[in-house]
C-alpha cells in the first residue's frame, strides 16, 4: 500500500487524509473494486495532480475525498471531518464549506447567468442579497469575466464557462479545490490558460488543489503527481519527475 | 437567493405558458361550476324569499316548490281561523310547457287568488285575464317581449309584463290571473298552497306550528325554512355532479402542472446533482421544485379568477339562465385546489430528487 504523501498524516497542514480508502460497486460477479486501499495525504497549499489510465479509479477517488460518495472501507478526513462517519446532510455541509468543485463539463446551471451561477454557491453558504451579488461580480471580474456577468452558459465559450465554474468553486473560499479533467473540453490554448488561472489564484490564496487529468501539460503547474492504476495509488512524486509516470513505472515514491 | 425556480421555468416559455394555461383552465372550471351552483342555490330560494309571505302551507311532505302539492279548498278557512293569521292567499302552480313561435318554454305556471290590483301585496305582478307575466331570464332566453303571444295548453295569452323575479330551479315563471289559472290548472275544490301572512306582533313559528297542528294534512313552513327546503332539493341533485366536476378540474390541473414540473426537473437532473454536490441540502432542492409548482399555480390562479368573471359575464349573455354568483369562499376553495395541485405536482419530482446521487455529476 503506497502512502501518497505524508506518512503520518497528522501534520497540522494536512487538508486531506485517507487511510485504507476503498470503494466497490455492484455485488457478486458484477462487483468492481474502483478504489482499493488508498492512503493519501494532501498538505495545505499543494497542487496534486492525479493521473492514470481511463477506468483506473481517479474520478471515484475524487468523489470519495469530496464527500460525494461514501467509502466501502477506510477513512477520509477532510479539514478534520471524518466523512465516512457523516450522514448525507452533514457531508453536504462539509462540501459546501470546505470544497470547491471544477467539473469536466463545467456543469453550470443553464438557466442562470454567470453572476447567478457564482452567487448561488454563496447563497447556499448563507450569504445573500447585495453582499453575495457583489462578491460574485468581484470574483468573476478577477477571472476576466467582468464583461460577461449577465451571459448565460449557452452564450459563453467553453473557456469562459470554465472560468465561471472556477469562480463558483472559489466563491466560498474553500480549503480544497477538486478539479476533474478541467481541460478535457477545452482546446490546448484555453485549457492551459484556465489551469494557469485556477492554480494561480489558489496559490495566491494559499488553497489546496487536487486535479484529476490525462493532460500531461498540467504537470507543469502541479507540486506533486500521483499515478493511479487499477484503483490503487501506484506512485507519487514531486512535479518535475512526472515523465516516468507517463509510462506507469509503478514505483512507489513518497515525498 | 438566486431565483432558480423562476429561472428554470422561464427557460422554456412555451411549456410555462401551457402549464399556466392548464391551471387557469382548472381554476375557471372550479369557479364557474361553484358560482353556477351558488347562483342557482341563491336563485331558487330567492323566489320564496322575495315574496312578502310569512308562512307557506303545502300538502304534508311536499315541503318545496319542486314538489306537487294538492290541498282541499276547505282547508283555507281552517288556516284563516288560526289565531294570529291575518291573510290567506290561494296559490295554484304547475310545471308545464308554454309555447311561443313553435318553441317550447319550460316554466312554472302560477296563479294567485288576489285581484290584479293587489299583486303588490305579494311582490308580484298579477296580470289581467288573458295576459301573462314572465320572468326576465326566460324572456331573454326566448327573445320574448311585451305584446308577444304565449300559449299554454292551447290557450293564448298576451305577454303583459317581463319581471325581475328569480327563476325556480332552471325553469321559468309565468303568472296568470286566478281565473285563467283555475281554468288551466285547477282541480275543482283544490289548490296547491296557501300563502299566509300573520298579524302584527304574532310569532311566525308559533302560528306555523298551530296551523300544522290544527289543519289536517298540511305542512306550514315559515318563509326562511321553505326557501331552505327548496335549496336543499337543489343541493341533493347537484352536489354529486359538482363534486365530479371539481375532481376533474383538480386532476386536469394537477396533471398539467405535474408534467411541467416533472420535465422541468428531470431535464435539469444533472444540474440538481450539481447543486447537491456544491452543498445544497435535499430540502433546498425540494424547495426549488415546490417553488416552481407554486409559481405556476399561483399565476394560473391570479389569471383564472378575473377570467372567471369574464366567462360568467359572456356566458350569461349567451345563455340567460346561466346564473352565477362568485363568492370569496369559492375563490378560497379554488386557491386551496391550486395549492393542492402544486403539492401533488411536486410529489414525484421530489421523490426522485431525494434519490439523486451528487457523484453522478463527475460522470460525463
Amino acid at each position: 500500500m503506497a502512502d501518497a504523501g505524508s506518512a503520518s498524516g497528522s501534520r497540522s497542514g494536512s487538508v486531506l487524509l485517507t487511510r485504507g480508502l476503498s470503494r466497490s460497486f455492484g455485488v457478486g460477479s458484477t462487483r468492481v473494486q474502483a478504489v482499493v486501499d488508498v492512503d493519501l495525504t494532501v498538505e495545505r497549499g499543494e497542487v496534486v495532480l492525479i493521473m492514470g489510465p481511463s477506468g483506473s479509479g481517479k474520478t471515484t477517488l475524487l468523489s470519495l475525498v469530496g464527500g460525494l460518495l461514501r467509502p466501502s472501507a477506510g477513512t477520509v478526513s477532510l479539514a478534520g471531518h471524518d466523512l465516512a462517519a457523516l450522514g448525507e446532510a452533514a457531508r453536504a455541509r462539509v462540501r459546501r464549506d470546505n470544497v470547491g468543485f471544477v467539473f469536466q463539463d463545467f456543469n453550470l446551471l443553464s438557466a442562470l447567468t454567470a453572476r447567478e451561477n457564482v452567487e448561488i454557491a454563496l447563497n447556499l453558504a448563507g450569504r445573500s442579497g447585495r453582499s453575495a451579488r457583489e462578491a460574485a461580480c468581484r470574483l468573476l471580474d478577477e477571472l476576466g469575466m467582468g464583461a460577461r456577468l449577465d451571459f448565460t452558459p449557452g452564450q459563453l465559450s467553453g473557456g469562459e464557462q470554465q472560468r465561471v465554474a472556477i469562480a463558483r468553486a472559489l466563491a466560498n473560499r474553500p480549503l480544497l479545490i477538486l478539479a476533474d479533467e478541467p481541460t478535457a473540453n477545452l482546446d490546448s490554448r484555453h485549457g492551459k490558460a484556465v489551469v494557469d488561472l485556477l492554480v494561480g489564484i489558489t496559490r495566491d490564496q494559499g488553497r489546496t488543489v487536487v486535479i484529476v487529468s490525462h493532460d500531461y501539460r498540467l504537470a507543469d503547474v502541479a507540486t506533486r503527481i500521483v499515478w493511479m492504476e487499477d484503483g490503487r495509488l501506484q506512485a507519487s512524486a514531486p512535479a518535475g519527475v512526472s515523465a516516468p509516470f507517463a509510462h506507469g513505472s509503478g514505483a512507489a515514491a513518497d515525498r | 437567493m438566486v431565483p432558480v425556480a423562476r429561472k428554470n421555468l422561464l427557460a422554456d416559455k412555451v411549456r410555462l405558458l401551457v402549464s399556466i394555461g392548464g391551471v387557469t383552465f382548472a381554476v375557471i372550471l372550479v369557479l364557474v361550476v361553484r358560482s353556477l351552483y351558488e347562483g342557482y342555490y341563491q336563485e331558487i330560494g330567492a323566489f320564496v324569499e322575495t315574496m312578502p309571505v310569512d308562512i307557506w302551507v303545502t300538502q304534508q311532505s311536499a315541503g318545496g316548490l319542486l314538489y306537487t302539492s294538492v290541498l282541499p279548498a276547505s282547508s283555507g278557512p281552517q288556516v284563516a281561523a288560526v289565531p294570529g293569521v291575518r291573510r290567506v292567499v290561494a296559490m295554484d302552480r304547475q310545471r308545464l310547457m308554454l309555447e311561443h313561435d313553435g318553441r317550447s318554454i319550460d316554466a312554472f305556471l302560477m296563479a294567485f287568488n288576489v285581484p290584479s290590483t293587489a299583486g303588490g301585496a305579494l311582490g308580484l305582478p298579477i296580470p289581467e285575464p288573458g295576459q301573462v307575466a314572465i320572468d326576465g331570464s326566460t324572456a331573454a332566453k326566448y327573445g320574448l317581449k311585451v305584446g308577444d303571444t304565449i300559449t299554454a295548453r292551447g290557450v293564448s295569452f298576451r305577454l303583459s309584463t317581463v319581471t325581475s323575479m328569480p327563476m325556480v330551479a332552471l325553469s321559468g315563471i309565468a303568472i296568470v290571473s286566478w281565473d285563467d289559472g283555475q281554468a288551466l290548472l285547477g282541480v275543482p275544490g283544490y289548490v296547491s298552497s296557501w300563502l299566509v301572512n300573520v298579524a302584527a306582533g304574532a310569532d311566525v313559528s308559533r302560528v306555523a306550528g298551530t296551523i300544522g297542528a290544527q289543519v289536517p294534512g298540511v305542512a306550514a313552513v315559515p318563509r326562511e325554512q321553505f326557501a331552505s327546503a327548496n335549496r336543499s332539493q337543489l343541493s341533493g341533485t347537484f352536489i354529486p355532479i359538482i363534486t365530479v366536476l371539481l375532481g376533474v378540474a383538480f386532476i386536469v390541473g394537477s396533471a398539467v402542472v405535474g408534467i411541467t414540473i416533472y420535465t422541468a426537473t428531470t431535464e435539469r437532473w444533472r444540474e440538481f446533482g450539481v447543486l447537491k454536490a456544491i452543498g445544497a441540502s435535499t430540502g433546498t432542492l425540494f424547495r426549488i421544485v415546490l417553488q416552481q409548482s407554486v409559481l405556476v399555480c399561483a399565476t394560473g390562479f391570479a389569471i383564472g379568477v378575473p377570467l372567471t368573471y369574464l366567462v360568467n359575464h359572456f356566458a350569461r349573455r349567451l345563455v340567460p339562465e346561466f346564473i352565477t354568483l362568485v363568492r370569496w369562499q369559492d375563490a378560497l376553495l379554488a386557491l386551496g385546489v391550486v395549492l393542492g395541485m402544486a403539492l401533488v405536482a411536486s410529489v414525484i419530482p421530489v421523490r426522485r430528487l431525494a434519490r439523486i446521487d451528487p457523484a453522478e455529476v463527475f460522470r460525463g
